[in-house]
């Protein structure tokens, strides 16, 4: 009988193997992380990745921010959906971090509270997705303490069918009548009130991402996504970043958007997201840091493209301190 | 089940109808049978380790088709207590009818008391003590042998009673209750919303249900084990599957742990 049950489960994890490209976008889009990258390594460079969750997705345009930066780098995103800082971490880790070429920006898109350590660990997504058995060691002596998530972390690395419950879940619901407003009404309910952050929640998993990237020479730029509500940007998140080597940018309220451009109440919607694009792509460019990221490659097309600008050398050295003396002069103009 | 139960109970009476109403009161039939059974079938379970045998304090109680046949199917542990230290010493049925009445409502007002002092808890344990004397007054409670149809409408509305007093047990406090009895009785605008909690009530507890009254009808609550391989095989894999795609969203307290 026992034997009957394990060939019944065996018979459904082979089962979900087989569609899981078909399972949902986000499941497809995660499998192919790993061909975004090496696209993204046969480019030549500069070459830029930006990183987030849906929020990345909806809002993030790489054609709209070329056309901005027209001597900007190759771009690619990586937006798995209902992400946040330490999915990201282990999506470094994992895939970028040893990727050859390496880009020489990443650009990090979050909102609120997405980097602080407070928010909600999807253990099922890191066991299979974004950390896997290689960094088990390093998830389970710094993000989970219990033997229970640890169990599961292993079993969705393990197993399709535990990788693959809340998707799986979620299209078996879907197909009950009503139910997408019967989850609206229950998510109202269980939603903290718009702008509450966990209770100062700190930064120490984004302070171990920067130190990760800081040790393999990896350039990050943080950039603040708008939302319908503003959100404000904690000092010590600011210091956190400062402190890494990194670069915040804070795109709130840079490009003008009211509600009705947020349709569902988050993302924003096309048009506006072409014009939130092309104002990042504005900013990227003249960003002292972006440019010295991105510098050694850049500096010829700067010199053939654009005379105003051609009148500064770039830095080319690796020098953190160099760098950091440049960003924190406060001056983006070159 | 219990996300159903609190989206609507914490929702603004105004922004409900009667069925979204009646489907979190199913609900939460389901939601405190199902974390109250479990939680005792636990107990039951941790103490037989070790060499204690533990009453069984659930038998099926929705299929019960009056409130004595509901309270000897229903916190047994507790009723029994009731019935054998408060019923009988306050004198049980041994004084004449209204004697008994009276007994009746002072143990079941006194059971609802021990929940906890609200008084949605009071009116649950009066109302309970009213259906018990309405059914003896009726003599619906000493009935022999029933039809098929006779059993079933019986054992449909003895689970409506006993939902409306979980209704009583629920509400925060006694204008909920009347504003949800109102809406049930008046409004019948069937929403997207009600269907959904309808099909995922009917989705979740159906199977359960149809396995209890399987068991409750072989008279052996045990019976599975000592079933065809295959059939077991399929339950079997039907819980596993249902543990591996359908997990509770999030983790709740046992609702007994209060009291």
């Amino acid at each position: 009988m026992l034997a009957a049950v394990a060939l019944a489960f065996g018979a459904v994890e082979l089962g979900l193997r087989a569609i899981e490209d078909k399972l949902s976008v986000d499941v497809k889009h995660i499998r192919a992380i790993p061909s975004i990258v090496a696209g993204l390594g046969n480019q030549p460079a500069p070459r830029a990745i930006f990183l987030g969750n849906s929020l990345t997705r909806a809002s993030i345009r790489t054609k709209a921010i070329a056309e901005a930066w027209p001597d900007g780098p190759h771009m690619a995103r990586i937006h798995p959906d209902d992400t946040t800082l330490l999915d990201w971490h282990y999506v470094y880790r994992r895939y970028l971090s040893e990727s050859k070429p390496r880009p020489n920006l990443i650009v990090v898109s979050f909102a609120a509270g997405q980097l602080n350590d407070g928010q909600t660990l999807h253990v099922d997504r890191l066991g299979s997705h974004f950390a896997g058995l290689r960094f088990a060691r390093e998830a389970f002596e710094q993000d989970l303490p219990a033997t229970g998530d640890r169990v599961e972390f292993i079993l969705a690395a393990t197993f399709r069918a535990m990788a693959y419950r809340e998707r799986v879940q979620t299209r078996l619901l879907a197909a009950v009548p009503g139910y997408g407003q019967l989850a609206n009404a229950i998510n109202r309910g269980v939603k903290p009130k718009s702008g509450k952050q966990p209770a100062r929640a700190g930064f120490t998993r984004l302070q171990r991402f920067l130190e990760a990237a800081r040790s393999n020479g990896d350039r990050i730029v943080f950039v603040a996504i708008p939302l319908p509500g503003t959100y404000a940007i904690r000092d010590e998140l600011r210091a956190a970043i400062r402190d890494g080597g990194s670069e915040l940018i804070d795109m709130q309220g840079v490009v003008s958007v009211d509600r009705s451009d947020f349709p569902d109440g988050y993302h924003l919607a096309e048009p506006a997201a072409e014009r939130f694009s092309r104002a990042l792509g504005s900013v990227l460019s003249s960003n002292a840091f972006v440019r010295q990221a991105l510098g050694r490659q850049v500096k010829a097309q700067l010199f053939r493209t654009s005379s105003s600008i051609g009148r500064t050398s770039i830095p080319t050295d690796a020098n953190p301190d160099r760098r950091s003396a440049a960003r924190t002069s406060g001056s983006h103009d070159w | 089940m219990a996300s159903l139960v609190n989206t609507v109970f914490q929702r603004d009476v105004s922004q409900l109808t009667g069925p979204e109403c009646l489907a979190a009161v199913y609900a939460f039939a389901w939601q405190i049978y199902a974390d109250f059974s479990g939680y005792s079938s636990i107990a039951q379970g941790v103490a037989k380790w070790m060499g204690i045998d533990l009453m069984d304090n659930f038998k099926v109680p929705y299929l019960a088709i009056s409130p004595s046949d509901f309270w000897r199917r229903w916190h047994i542990s507790l009723s029994t207590w009731l019935r054998d230290y408060l019923y009988i010493s306050l004198g049980g049925n041994r004084g004449g009818e209204s004697a008994t009445y009276r007994n009746l409502m002072i143990t079941m007002v006194l059971g609802g008391l021990w929940h906890g002092a609200n008084w949605t808890f009071l009116f649950w344990g009066f109302f309970h003590g009213a259906l018990l004397c309405l059914y003896r007054m009726l003599g619906w409670d000493r009935t022999g042998p029933l039809s098929i149809t006779g059993r079933v409408w019986r054992t449909a509305l003895m689970f409506h009673f006993v939902c409306f007093g979980w209704l009583l047990f629920r509400a925060s406090d006694m204008s909920q209750v009347a504003a949800f009895s109102r809406l049930i009785l008046t409004d019948f605008r069937l929403t997207p919303v009600a269907t959904a909690m309808f099909a995922l009530i009917a989705f979740y507890t159906l199977p359960l249900f149809v396995f209890e009254i399987w068991a409750d009808s072989r008279k052996d609550m045990a019976a599975l084990p000592r079933v065809l391989w295959t059939t077991r095989a399929a339950v079997y894999v039907y819980i596993l599957l249902m543990l591996v795609f359908f997990p509770s969203p999030t983790a709740h307290e046992f609702i007994y742990f209060q009291f």
